[in-house]
């Protein structure tokens, strides 16, 4: 059990600061990436 | 000295104390009365019982560093036996008293003591009795019967006459009152080991048909006997051996002196086969014991009999006497404490040398099997209460009898070592269950994953703490936009990434009230023209119900850029105001780069937190199967102890 905390905590701490470098996060509300558009035009409307 | 000759033999006399006023002729057997230099013969001394104390007149030791020699002798017999109290004398002058009686040593002196002493008819066994300031408790109460005396004594002894006697204990002390003159004699001590006596010149070899062997140096060499109902052989291992119980036939013989009485016939109609066989020979922490006695006790909890064995152990190099106790397959290794505890009964814990004592049993015990050796003169329906208080892996055991209290202290073993010193050839009954002071396999587990948990912990603040302060976070934009509801598109002014951005955190803040807002934001690189969409909705709405407020939703939403390029960029918002309220809505948007966020520290923590709850909760399960076996079940209803 000790030992397995210990590989465990250090994976998560590996895991948390890849994922905080990366930005990575559950919560947030992420947008998607389009095609280059010509600037100042709208592709589409409602 | 003073050497007188002794009136009725001629033979010498010595009185070596200055306290000695009496002394009996070695020869003769008189009672010598000292008058300064003139000694009176005022009657004949009974003669003392042989037994087999290792002990003589002219036997020589040492107590706290001080020579003594043992100038006098009274021997004394009470329910349990025999016993000897040893007149002393120190190199520097001072006299005491060497009680040995049931395998234990107690040096003491007499002490005079100005408060009145309570009468013997009204103490009982655990009642405090405050001598000189300090507090004691009565641990033993008996009538003895004055046998004879021997040597140099301080006070006439009278052979045949009963002496009531209190024996209290408080911390380390031990205390005698004998009612055998008013004011009651009180006298105080130290119980001490025959090994720290150093004694010497002790018994030596006698070679006697049937008689009691001491080896030279005071080795009590075994005795062999036969049982007197059966013939069957027995043994007796020890001076301090009172009784004896027959394997084969269950009678118990009393061992007086060079003679043994048959106590009681075949007491018993059931003959129970021990785990260990006596005579069995093992060592334990390094210490050898031989099994000699082997008792079965029982307590009835709710018509529901529960036995248990009790092996008594004896070692010859000076150790004396022990107990294995064996109940449901869990072991202890027990031994009577000279200092006692200081709790009164049914109280639910105390502290004893720094360490906190719970209550975990309490009821009425029964000896209902008895075979091999015992320093008293054991029974077959012998009761006392029995009070067990639990400090895993130590348990200390106090049992009250009608005239006497002991305490104990128990030190859990596992079966393993048990195993590993005698080897038994039946195999040992399997542990059930948790048992009182079993120690806990998980506490020292959980402890080490709380402390990981700690270092761990605080690493991932440093390295949250890291990325707020040193990640670079920055505001890349705020500005204030208007939705009107004639409109339906807003672009914000530029603004500038220098390098990638992990990530771009888009607010709304806005001051919108009982409406909706539909939003469309596209981040646009001005150069490349790549684009990133994000959809939001945002609708906020309160009021007054009955006097109570409400409110629903949220005034602002963030919406995330992933690994946005080096560039410049603009926000295109396109918007769809909700037409509950056709009025304007202000939103102040602000764009932050490589925003830090704390879920993912919340969501760490969380799952490092889940390993010391895990063992936590079999740590404290541990302690709820130990604790459902106690008589107090369901008093408490407690789960254990914490961290």
């Amino acid at each position: 059990m000790v030992k397995g905390n210990l590989v465990a905590g250090l994976l998560a701490l590996a895991f948390f600061s890849y994922a905080q470098y990366a930005g990575w996060n559950l919560f947030d509300k992420e947008a998607s990436a389009q095609g280059a558009r010509s600037s100042g035009s709208r592709l589409y409307h409602k | 000295m003073k050497t007188s000759t002794c009136p009725s033999c001629g033979a010498p006399v010595s009185f070596r104390s200055i306290a000695s006023l009496y002394a009996v002729c070695e020869f003769c057997r008189s009672t010598l009365l000292r008058h300064g230099d003139e000694v009176e013969n005022i009657g004949r001394m009974a003669d003392l019982l042989e037994d087999a104390s290792l002990i003589q007149l002219g036997s020589e030791g040492r107590y706290r560093g001080v020579h003594f020699a043992v100038i006098g002798r009274i021997q004394l017999k009470h329910a349990s036996g025999l016993w000897n109290e040893w007149h002393i004398l120190f190199d520097d002058g001072r006299s005491g008293w060497l009680s040995e009686a049931s395998g234990e040593y107690v040096v003491s002196a007499l002490v005079p003591v100005a408060e009145a002493i309570p009468a013997f008819e009204s103490l009982a066994p655990e009642a405090a009795v405050t001598l000189a300031g300090r507090s004691f408790t009565v641990t033993d109460l008996e009538t003895a019967h004055c046998i004879a005396g021997a040597g140099e004594l301080p006070f006439k002894v009278e052979s045949g006459y009963d002496v009531n006697t209190a024996d209290l204990r408080g911390n380390d002390r031990f205390v005698t009152i004998d009612y055998s003159e008013t004011p009651p004699l009180v006298f105080v001590g130290y119980p001490a080991k025959f090994d720290e006596l150093a004694l010497a010149n002790l018994r030596p070899t006698r070679e006697e048909t049937g008689g009691v062997a001491i080896g030279a140096g005071g080795e009590f060499k075994v005795r062999a006997f036969n049982c007197p109902h059966c013939a069957s052989p027995l043994t007796l291992h020890s001076p301090a051996i009172e009784s004896v119980g027959c394997e084969s036939c269950g009678s118990i013989i009393g061992v007086e002196n060079e003679n043994i009485r048959l106590l009681a016939r075949a007491a018993q109609t059931v003959h129970e086969v021990p785990s260990l066989p006596l005579g069995s020979k093992g060592k334990l922490a390094g210490i050898a014991w031989e099994i000699i006695g082997f008792l079965k006790r029982r307590t009835t909890v709710d018509g529901i009999d529960y036995d248990w064995s009790e092996y008594l152990l004896f070692n010859a190099g000076g150790e004396g006497f022990a107990w294995l106790v064996e109940d449901q397959g869990h072991w202890n290794f027990a031994r009577t404490l000279s200092e006692i505890p200081q709790a009164v009964r049914g109280q639910s814990e105390f502290a004893y040398q720094g360490e906190k004592y719970r209550l975990f049993n309490t009821g009425k015990a029964e000896v209902v099997y008895v075979a091999g050796e015992f320093y008293w003169r054991v029974s077959v329906g012998e009761t006392c209460l029995a009070e067990d208080y639990v400090c895993p892996p130590t348990m200390l055991s106090r049992e009250v009898s009608d005239r006497e209290v002991t305490w104990s202290r128990a030190d859990y073993l596992e079966a393993d070592a048990v195993r590993q010193a005698f080897a038994p050839t039946l195999p040992l009954a399997k542990p059930i269950g948790v048992y009182a002071n079993q120690p806990n396999p998980n506490g020292e587990r959980h402890r080490r994953v709380c402390r990981q948990f700690w270092k761990f912990a605080l690493v991932a603040l440093v390295l949250q703490l890291a990325f707020v302060v040193v990640g670079a976070a920055s505001t890349v934009l705020k500005h204030r936009i208007v939705f009107s509801p004639a409109q339906d598109e807003v672009t914000s002014p530029e603004f500038v990434l220098k390098s990638r951005a992990r990530t771009l955190h888009v607010r709304h803040a806005t001051d919108i009230d009982n409406n909706w807002l539909s939003l469309t934001t596209t981040l646009v690189d001005k150069n490349t023209g790549k684009s990133w969409l994000g959809m939001q909705e945002i609708a906020h709405y309160q009021g007054v119900d009955d006097g109570e407020s409400w409110s629903e939703g949220d005034r602002g939403d963030d919406i995330v850029f992933k690994d946005v390029p080096p560039g410049t960029y603009y926000l295109e918002i396109d918007y769809e105001l909700g037409s509950d309220r056709r009025t304007q809505v202000v939103d102040t948007v602000e764009v932050v780069r490589n925003a830090p966020g704390w879920s993912n520290y919340v969501l760490l923590m969380i799952f490092l937190v889940a390993f010391p709850l895990f063992t936590r909760w079999r740590n404290a399960a541990f302690e709820t199967q130990r604790w459902s076996e106690s008589s107090l079940a369901g008093d408490e209803g407690d789960d254990g102890e914490d961290e």
